[in-house]
């Protein structure tokens, strides 16, 4: 214990230094800034400004780049709730209930609320962090392609039950999704699938294009000459209109604590990321809610859940990072990279060659998040009167932004193309009422499943029967099967029961 | 004009099952492998399989379904959809070529046909404010490899 | 919805053909060479930044500045497993003012293992120079049974497919090693491929795996650790990062060399003069304390070949691999 604390007066001590605070307050500005904006990401912010770390002290530019990527999520919110556009790709399931709470004249509640979210789920996070990392790291270790394989089935099940509306329409849009996913190199062979000879397809779709063409371009074009466009302005914000009531509040911290740890979980895990984590919130909340049907209607749980796992996520990435050297996701993968360009060689041995790094950029995560909160809830007001510019004004410059932003992820116009041609679909999908959040599940998802089933096989000889055998893994496919049974069922039931009322209104017995 | 727009509806679906079965067409002439070595071509062919059986039971759905949410289904002015399409291609084409700030002019200038009355002040002040703005943002604050004039 | 979609990418073809179009009506203009360079020059990294070919351009970019007095600008285009940067380069005016930094996947491998890549390693570039060359080490978890490379050729031999080695992929020089491995050792070994080194490693520590060839510097990491246990180094000689660990040609296979390599290539076409000018900024810059660390650090091995050298040696890599893709049936 006296050790834990002598570790923790070493990290404060680095992470309290002048030089230390500057550079984490920078970060997280950073952060929140590209977090807001639509079409730059915390990917694409570390990638660029990786370079200009170069000069500074290894733990200093670390507890820069770790700043910029959770100050992202604090930030990727904003977008979604004001303007129906998710500010990262990642922050689509936030539009579900964000927007519709907007749309009630609800925008500053709702702003306070994700900013609490996200607070608490980093929060939960970093306690994990720092008492359980080796543990945790180890547990995530036994997760071979089998247990990946049903966690991502489980997480594909989950999508399809998100959105409102016809579940085939919803259903056929994950499976679009997992079709849009299947466009680039085979893992398991090289091969190009898909890519109609186009060497940039030969990684496939990116995710930002993708999500910022299918919500973000879209959104624009549908909007654009209409009316009733742009969501209704707030005026006079009032620190009274952003403070949920005592009813908000019951309704809202069980949603969060469950996103934390479902968020934390889903991070420790390496090769996941935020989004998986905010759907799987999303998706456990709407099972357990006692009324569901509010949920994509402005639902404050189903705008918590996710907001606080994609936060608890992103700090529990740094878990398996940390105490393995495994990156938990992409973007960790890349401040990776940037501690071996320090000459810090991250490993297993880290936390004990690098006490000082380790536990300064664990209590930099502290005192980054508490930036965070006292940065984010004076923003509100300045994003909510964001709102008061008129749309035709504000969207040109929204679509300049997505352009350059996923023109910067590799230097790349052909990309603006992309985004283009996926801003077209998902024009065409919301004509007919078909859901885009599925897409972008079955999109992120569908790869994995393919690699991790096929790896499974390969592992296995082909024995089909693994996925059976591996404990962790029986236990997953057994919650997936709950979860069909207790979405379908019901649906189906109700479905038959108004098809025989319909074809036979006399019969009312049920 | 429910008749219309049922015809409507039932293209998006036929729309599902043309790429589901177009999918699955292409993923039959990659190589099938076998259990221990699923080949290239053995997720996408059941994927493909899969949206083509999804889509006809969304064609299935859509003929009980009565049609009564007109207003999604409103036929808007593809005016809008034309010159943001259009927008983003010009940008495409200028950014390495001419750099950022005249492929963004020439970018706001094709949206500002969007709308029919398009109050040009306005829409010029944002452009301006973007051209410094972004300049600051992209090229000296996040280093994106493009000049603000000229090829890069 | 199949109609806009194809309508997105004719918009996106007919762009790109205009593009390419442009690219190959501009004049290659002829440099003077005395007077190169007089405007800043681009490495392309054909990866994201944060890797050790990243690290290197830069590096090596911060030394030729000085020495050339033109700012060098390193800019990454990654994608398709640095073909995408590669092709960009190759497509490139040859007047010395874009160079790549090119790997032995993106400039040796692709070239024997694909037949629709845009470009040729052999004929589309002018190598200014291969840089470094830096060896792979075949490691397994401390706990297991295979305490040698003999250990390994043996339950090979007697169990086909059955010895499973992780890559961060196929066409990667983790791989490549793998197969000329079990070429040489008269083995079957069971590619597992991954997306990227740090999964494999992953399923390599949780005991999913039996092996994998790893990269020296991250790999010592987890020797000194106690987790993994080297057994060879891919190279012709002991490694300075893993001492008293033998080559795998010491261990049992007769003439055995494998390891991956970077360089700096300039695009096909380029007047000798620039590319001597370059050879000599580059092979300074390898002297120099900045650099130098880098190595040490690294575990890179200074290679400084000349361009007519580097030539030969990419077309040397290219036929020892395609004989390789050929002999594992791995061509597409």
């Amino acid at each position: 214990m006296s050790e834990f604390l002598a570790n923790i007066q070493l990290g404060l001590s680095t992470a309290l230094s002048a030089e230390a605070l500057l550079f984490c307050f920078l970060g997280v500005t950073v952060g929140t800034v590209v977090g807001v904006l639509p079409g730059i990401g915390a990917l694409a912010a570390i990638s660029l400004a990786l370079p200009l770390t170069y000069y500074l002290d290894p733990t200093t530019a670390l507890i820069m780049l770790a700043g910029i990527f959770y100050g992202a999520q604090y930030g990727g919110s904003t977008a979604s709730i004001l303007l129906n556009l998710p500010g990262t790709a990642t922050s689509a399931i936030t539009c579900l209930d964000g927007y519709p709470l907007a749309q009630q004249g609800k925008a500053p509640l709702a702003l306070f609320v994700t900013a609490i979210n996200s607070f608490v789920g980093s929060s939960f996070a970093i306690v994990l962090v720092m008492g359980f990392a080796p543990l945790i790291a180890g547990f995530a270790l036994k997760f071979s392609s089998t247990e990946y394989f049903s966690v991502m089935l489980l997480g594909l099940v989950a999508a399809s039950t998100l959105s409102v509306g016809s579940p085939f329409k919803a259903l056929a849009m994950v499976v679009f999704g997992i079709v849009l996913g299947q466009v680039g190199t085979d893992v398991n062979t090289g091969m190009f699938r898909f890519n109609f000879g186009i060497l940039e397809l030969a990684d496939g779709f990116g995710l930002v294009a993708v999500a910022m063409g299918l919500f973000g371009v879209a959104e624009i074009m549908a909007n654009v000459g209409q009316a009733s466009g742009a969501p209704m302005g707030v005026k006079g914000i009032r620190f009274k209109d952003m403070l949920p009531s005592r009813s908000e509040w019951k309704e809202i911290w069980k949603p969060t604590l469950r996103g934390s740890v479902i968020g934390s979980f889903v991070g420790a895990l390496p090769g996941t990321g935020p989004g998986i984590a905010s759907l799987m919130a999303y998706a456990a909340e709407k099972r357990l809610s006692r009324d569901p049907s509010q949920f994509g209607k402005g639902s404050l749980a189903g705008l918590s859940a996710p907001e606080a796992a994609n936060n608890a996520s992103v700090q529990a990435a740094f878990i398996p990072t940390l105490s393995l050297g495994i990156p938990g996701d992409a973007v960790v993968a890349v401040l990776m990279g940037a501690m071996i360009l320090h000459g810090i060689t991250p490993g297993p041995n880290l936390i004990n060659d690098q006490p000082t790094m380790f536990w300064g950029l664990i209590m930099s995560f502290w005192i980054g998040n508490l930036m965070l909160l006292f940065l984010n809830i004076p923003l509100i007001g300045l994003w909510v009167r964001l709102l008061s510019i008129p749309y035709r004004l504000l969207y040109p410059a929204i679509i300049l932004f997505i352009c350059i932003g996923v023109y910067s992820a590799d230097n790349n116009v052909f990309d603006i193309y992309v985004v283009l041609a996926f801003g077209l679909i998902g024009y065409a999908m919301r004509k007919f009422s078909y859901p885009a959040t599925p897409v972008l599940l079955g999109f992120i998802l569908g790869p994995l499943l393919e690699e991790h089933f096929r790896r499974a096989m390969l592992l296995s000889h082909g024995d089909l029967t693994i996925f059976l055998q591996r404990p962790i893994s029986l236990v997953f496919l057994l919650i997936s099967l709950m979860f069909l049974g207790s979405v379908f069922m019901p649906g189906l039931r109700s479905k038959l029961v108004s098809r025989v009322r319909r074809n036979a209104p006399s019969d009312d017995a049920d | 004009m429910p008749v219309r727009q049922r015809i409507r509806e039932q293209i998006a679906a036929a729309s599902v099952i043309a790429v589901g079965a177009g999918l699955s067409a292409i993923a039959y002439g990659y190589p099938q492998g076998s259990m221990f070595r699923p080949g290239p071509g053995f997720f996408p062919f059941y994927i493909g399989l899969l949206l083509v059986l999804l889509g006809v039971m969304v064609a299935l759905e859509n003929r009980r379904m009565p049609m009564d949410d007109s207003d999604e289904n409103q036929p808007s002015g593809m005016r809008p959809v034309v010159a943001i399409s259009v927008a983003m291609v010009v940008l495409a084409l200028l950014l390495e070529r001419l750099g950022f700030v005249p492929a963004m002019v020439a970018m706001f200038v094709c949206i500002g046909f969007a709308e029919r009355r398009t109050s040009w002040l306005p829409l010029l002040g944002v452009c301006l404010f973007m051209a410094i703005f972004g300049t600051a943002l992209f090229i000296w604050g996040l280093s994106v490899p493009i000049s603000a004039f000229g090829a890069s | 919805m199949k109609k806009i979609f194809s309508k997105g990418l004719v918009s996106a073809g007919l762009a790109l053909a205009i593009g390419a179009a442009s690219m190959f009506a501009s004049p290659a203009n002829a440099v003077a060479a005395d007077s190169y360079p007089d405007k800043p020059i681009t490495i392309v990294v054909p990866f994201p930044p944060g890797g050790s070919t990243d690290l290197l351009a830069r590096k090596i970019g911060e030394a030729l500045s000085s020495s050339l007095g033109q700012p060098v600008v390193v800019e990454n285009r990654g994608g398709a497993g640095g073909t995408v940067g590669a092709n960009y380069v190759a497509k490139s005016d040859p007047d010395g003012y874009t160079l790549l930094m090119g790997v032995t996947g993106s400039n040796a491998i692709s070239a024997a293992l694909r037949d629709d890549l845009p470009y040729s390693p052999v004929t589309d570039f002018d190598p200014v120079s291969i840089v470094i060359s830096s060896p792979l080490v075949l490691v397994v978890r401390e706990d297991s049974d295979f305490k040698s490379v003999q250990d390994v050729i043996a339950y090979a031999k007697a169990n086909p497919e059955y010895f499973t080695h992780g890559t961060p992929g196929v066409g990667t020089s983790m791989h490549m090693t793998g197969e000329l491995f079990g070429l040489e050792s008269g083995t079957k070994l069971l590619h597992v491929p991954y997306k990227g080194s740090a999964a494999a490693l992953q399923d390599l520590l949780g005991g999913q795996i039996n092996a994998m060839f790893g990269d020296i510097l991250v790999t010592s990491e987890y020797v000194k650790s106690g987790d993994l246990r080297p057994l060879a180094v891919t190279g012709t000689k002991e490694h300075f990062l893993l001492k008293g660990v033998p080559t795998i040609a010491e261990a049992g296979i007769d003439g055995f060399a494998a390891f991956s390599w970077q360089g700096v290539f300039a695009p096909a076409g380029t007047p000798t003069a620039v590319l001597d000018k370059l050879y000599t900024a580059v092979s300074a810059a390898l002297e120099t304390d900045a650099l130098k660390e880098v190595f040490a650090q690294r575990g890179f091995l200074v290679e400084g070949m000349n361009p007519a050298d580097s030539k030969a040696f990419i077309a040397s890599e290219v036929d020892k691999w395609t004989k390789v893709v050929e002999a594992a049936g791995l061509k597409k």
